[in-house]
């Protein structure tokens, strides 16, 4: 064992700060993320369904993963506790052996529950229900129009089958996207920060192989914590791309129906002047064409982009919560301090 | 929840149409045969609407009359239907009239909409390479 020195009672203060302040933050941060990460039907729409529940899979992960964070801070509080514990026992072995009377010191147990984790009790069942009406309303004017259009033009059906299925709740992927990005930037830069703020606080009276390994430890914690939270982020960029993609769909369909629209009722109301028909007719159908061609070559190239969201939100799969895991090969998983190197006699 | 610019658009799109079933209420093509005795006039449908006979048909054997009023009828039919023909062109291509041509606009919206999926496909992009 190598030469040390330790101050139990700044090791514990901030183990405990560790275990609750820190860890709850984190916990309320995946009741946050867990919460504002819905969005509200139609969701991601018909077409880009899969892209959806790659989404909501990703969403459930990553919400373990900053529980997750929270759970390894409140272990890490209790290890703290521990450490502080075995340090003065240590002492109070002194103390004693030259007839001195050691202070009493607690065990595992009160350790770890000076840390918070009988405060675990979390409410995942406040998940907001997102105000989307308004672009909905929108979007279903539209397909009316859209509607409208294949009635008066029979070869823009397909234009209006195509468009069917892309009803998403633009409003809902937008503002989810948005909450992703803020609480990835919070878990970066607040959150993270903060654990990081107080692991340094907790070594600054603290020296031997046990700091070490510490700060090895919560070194190693803080960079899977930084990614994790840019992973978040990435996420939120993703939907945002998702958003603006689906919602130019909806004002481009928009802006090319209503003067079809018009046109198409102004021709039909032409072709009541007997004669007009057969000339107007074939013109009509060639525009429809054309117009229901411009609205399948638009909903291709969303389709594509929703691929591509897919691709991005797929790639965001990483074991965080197994490379988050102290290292535990105690007893039913009870912390055994061997990462710490305590000292084998004070266990 | 209509738009100004929406009712005004509408209520144009409107007065043309109704301008365009008035003329074409009007719209009527004439022809005459090579002779110039019998003329004819057509409706936009190809109606026959009136006729016109030179006293010198009276004179004509009826195969010959046949044949003038076949003549002047069919080129009457062929000038309403030019007539219409021209009134269209001026109802489909007549984007300044109308405000907007249905055709170009939604080609100018691909053109459009393909521009802003391209940034976003260009933005996803570089996520992926930043996740490695």
């Amino acid at each position: 064992m190598g030469d040390f020195a330790v101050d139990p009672d700044d090791v514990r203060l901030h183990g405990r700060t560790l275990g609750t302040t820190v860890a709850d933050d984190y916990a309320h941060k995946a009741d946050e993320i867990a919460r504002d990460a819905v969005v509200e039907p139609p969701g991601f729409g018909i077409a880009l369904s899969p892209a959806e529940a790659i989404y909501i899979q990703r969403v459930e992960f990553l919400v373990k993963d900053v529980q997750g964070a929270a759970d390894v801070c409140r272990q890490i509080g209790a290890k703290l506790g521990v450490v502080a514990d075995q340090y003065e026992r240590a002492e109070d072995l002194h103390v004693s052996g030259f007839g001195g009377t050691p202070a009493s010191v607690s065990g595992f147990a009160d350790a770890y529950g000076r840390t918070g984790v009988a405060q675990l009790a979390q409410d995942p069942g406040v998940l907001a229900t997102a105000a989307a009406s308004i672009t909905l309303v929108e979007i279903g004017a539209i397909l009316g129009s859209m509607s409208a259009c294949a009635a008066l033009c029979p070869t823009f059906i397909i234009g209006v089958a195509g468009a069917v299925l892309f009803v998403a709740n633009p409003v809902g992927i937008a503002q989810a996207g948005a909450d992703l990005i803020r609480h990835g930037d919070q878990l970066q830069k607040a959150l993270n920060a903060n654990f990081d703020k107080i692991c340094s606080a907790a070594t600054g009276t603290w020296k031997g192989q046990g700091k070490d390994s510490f700060v090895i430890m919560a070194t190693k914690l803080k960079a899977h914590l930084d990614e994790l939270g840019a992973y978040i982020h990435t996420l939120g960029e993703a939907l945002h791309s998702l958003e603006i993609a689906l919602s130019g769909l909806w004002l481009a369909l928009g802006a090319m129906t209503a003067p079809f629209l018009i046109w198409l009722i102004a021709m039909r109301a032409a072709e009541l002047v007997p004669g007009a028909a057969v000339v107007l007719e074939p013109i009509i159908e060639a525009t429809g064409a054309v117009v229901a061609g411009s609205v399948t070559t638009i909903i291709a190239a969303v389709a594509s982009l929703g691929g591509l969201v897919l691709a991005v939100i797929n790639g965001l799969a990483k074991d965080f919560l197994k490379l988050m895991a102290l290292p535990d090969d105690g007893v039913k998983g009870t912390p055994d301090l061997t990462e710490f190197h305590v000292g084998e006699n004070f266990a | 929840m209509t738009d100004p610019d929406v009712r005004r658009l509408i209520e144009g799109m409107a007065e043309q149409a109704n301008r365009f079933a008035a003329s074409m209420q009007n719209l009527t093509g004439e022809g005459a045969d090579d002779a110039g005795l019998v003329r004819a006039t057509c409706g936009a449908s190809g109606r026959l609407v009136d006729i016109e006979l030179a006293a010198e048909t009276r004179r004509m054997q009826t195969y010959e009359l046949r044949e003038a009023i076949l003549a002047a009828v069919g080129r009457a039919a062929d000038a309403a239907s030019a007539n219409l023909a021209d009134v269209v062109a001026q109802l489909t291509q007549g984007a300044d009239a109308y405000g907007t041509d249905a055709v170009r606009q939604a080609r100018e919206q691909v053109a459009q909409y393909q521009r802003l999926v391209d940034a976003q496909r260009d933005k996803l992009e570089q996520l992926r390479v930043n996740l490695g």
